[in-house]
């Protein structure tokens, strides 16, 4: 389990970027960190594998205080993807990219491994091309490869479904249902309602660094759209028809419905 | 740990008199401090000159925490010249000297650019007679190393997460290791630069086209105040400069007396 207890954070010393942020990510769980840009997100997914230290309040990764914990060991546990996969590319090609990380956290047989991973994720065409070579999409989908590779217990999303459609949209899904059906933890940064309607998780609002909304994806589609708007956030116009036919009755949860209007959703698009 | 020390060189903007000044009133005055820096070879006129910019940073700029900042990031090197003149010379009082200089001329320097914002220094520059395509080059790269800085510790977090160990090993695996920062870092800013390049061309700049400037500035009371102050202090160093330090060394050495009581 992950504890955020009371965590305070400031870049400057003077401007509070997180006010008094407590949640607590259990094992086997989804949990979605929504909020407008600039709302601390990001640093707040920071403090998690003890890249940043908070300022007051801590932060306890399997009981276990970031502070007093070096990074290396905390990332085994908690694997960070972060918003710009560019930024941790260094490696000549995608293969020796993966198998890297999966030696620095001392998985066994990496090479052969790696090769599994590349298949996995349908990578394999581009086994010995520079990532840097590849498109957005998948840029983004091998760096979930490479921080999937040793199976963390946590997985921490930065906005993963951005410049992902399709094919890729669909991979970055099955990686997301595979780490919890493993019974790993996942937390989802987003803008994407489409993506959060979409699986039973628990949800919180930041906004301007403080948690203005706490509950389950569920009660999430009965916020009126102005409330949500308030948070940056959209709600997908299907939202609203499966709402509908929730209370009439036709349909007992959203889960699973979601996705369904999402893809007649994005076929009509399509047309 | 690793995050860069640049914040503290940084400008933000603030509510002080010293913000509020022309450029080129201030970036006269730190000049005029830098050369009194250079020329007064004695202890105790270097801290009076570090009084006087600490007065004038910390009142007209009220930046105490900025400085605090700034300085504690050049305390290595400071300690590292002091520890070097002293090495070769083996007398404390001279090795103090150059030290002395290197703060004041920092904190001259600090007067200037922790005060001006750096679009208003390429419009000195601009005004002063320099090119258009140099200014402008000037406040690009000022910008330059702020993204460059933001995107070195994005580099630094996501090699880290991916289970990097950046200070362990022998030599090779260190340069190993600094590649995996080095090797982002360079590909990321080359493309950030033709983007720069591609935006400044979409918008229509041409080199040696005459363009209108956005914002005009003018000397006021105050700027020359500022600047009267300043030059007057700097005239009476240059010329009573040996009765000052004489004056100085007896406060000085009667307040070391004191103390040594
Ligand atoms: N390295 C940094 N130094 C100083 N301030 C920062 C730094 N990183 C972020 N901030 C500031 O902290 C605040 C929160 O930023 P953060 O990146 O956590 O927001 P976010 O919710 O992830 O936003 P987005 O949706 O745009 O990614 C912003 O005001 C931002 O300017
Ligand atoms: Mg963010």
């Amino acid at each position: 389990m992950i504890r955020v207890e009371n965590l305070w954070y400031t870049y400057d010393g003077d401007n509070y970027v997180l006010r008094d942020v407590s949640l607590e990510i259990g094992e086997g769980e989804i949990y979605y960190i929504l909020g407008d840009n600039g709302s601390g997100k990001t640093t707040l997914i920071r403090h998690l594998n003890g890249l940043l230290k908070p300022s007051r309040g801590r932060v306890l990764v399997d009981g276990l205080d970031t502070r007093e914990t070096p990074v290396s060991r905390l990332a085994e546990k908690v694997s960070i993807v972060f918003q710009n996969p560019e930024k941790m590319f260094y490696m000549p090609t995608v293969i020796e990219e993966i198998s890297t990380t999966l030696r620095n956290f001392g998985v066994e047989n990496p090479d052969q491994r790696a090769e599994e991973i590349l298949r996995e994720y349908g990578l394999s065409r581009y086994r010995d091309r520079s990532p840097f070579t590849l498109s957005g999409g998948e840029k983004r989908i091998l760096s979930i490869a490479i921080m999937t590779g040793w199976s963390p217990r946590y997985l921490v999303l930065d906005e993963p479904t951005i410049g992902l459609d399709g094919d890729y949209r669909r991979r970055l899904q099955w990686a997301i249902d595979r780490h919890l059906s493993r019974g790993g933890s996942v937390v989802i940064v987003t803008h994407d309602m489409e993506l959060v309607l979409e699986r039973e998780g628990r949800v919180v609002i930041l906004s301007d660094g403080q948690v203005v909304y706490r509950g389950y994806t569920q009660e999430l589609i009965d916020l009126d759209p102005g409330q949500l708007g308030r948070y940056g956030l959209v709600k997908p116009t299907y939202a609203r028809s499966t709402s509908y036919m929730k209370t009439s009755g036709v349909i007992k949860d959203y889960h699973g419905y979601c996705g369904v209007f999402a893809e007649v959703a994005g076929v009509l698009d399509n047309v | 740990m690793y995050r860069i020390g640049l914040e503290a060189f940084r400008f933000e903007e603030r509510d002080a008199p010293l913000y509020r000044l022309d450029p080129r009133a201030k970036l006269l005055v730190a000049f005029i401090y830098m050369i009194l820096t250079i020329l007064a070879n004695s202890q105790a006129i270097q801290l009076l000159i570090t009084a006087l910019l600490l007065a004038t940073l910390l009142l007209l700029g009220r930046l105490g925490r900025k400085l605090v900042k700034n300085l504690v990031t050049l305390a290595p090197l400071m300690t590292l010249v002091f520890l070097a003149n002293y090495l070769v010379s083996g007398d404390l009082m001279a090795s103090l000297l150059p030290t002395q200089k290197l703060l004041n001329l920092v904190m001259s320097l600090n007067t200037f650019f922790l005060t001006t914002n750096p679009d208003d220094f390429a419009i000195t520059l601009e005004k002063m007679g320099m090119p258009l395509t140099i200014t402008l080059a000037f406040s690009l790269s000022l910008r330059f190393i702020h993204v460059l800085a933001r995107v070195l510790t994005e580099i630094v977090e996501a090699q880290l997460s991916r289970g990097h160990k950046l200070d362990s090993g022998g030599l090779t695996t260190r340069i190993r290791n600094y590649t995996a920062i080095l090797i982002p870092l360079i590909i990321i800013s080359v493309r950030k630069s033709i983007s720069v390049a591609e935006t400044l061309e979409l918008r229509g700049f041409r080199e040696g086209a005459r363009h209108t400037p956005f914002t005009t500035m003018k000397i006021g009371f105050w700027d020359v105040a500022y600047i009267i102050v300043s030059i007057s202090i700097a005239t009476a160093l240059l010329i009573y400069g040996g009765e000052i330090e004489n004056i100085l060394l007896e406060i000085l050495t009667r307040y070391l007396e004191d103390m040594a009581i």
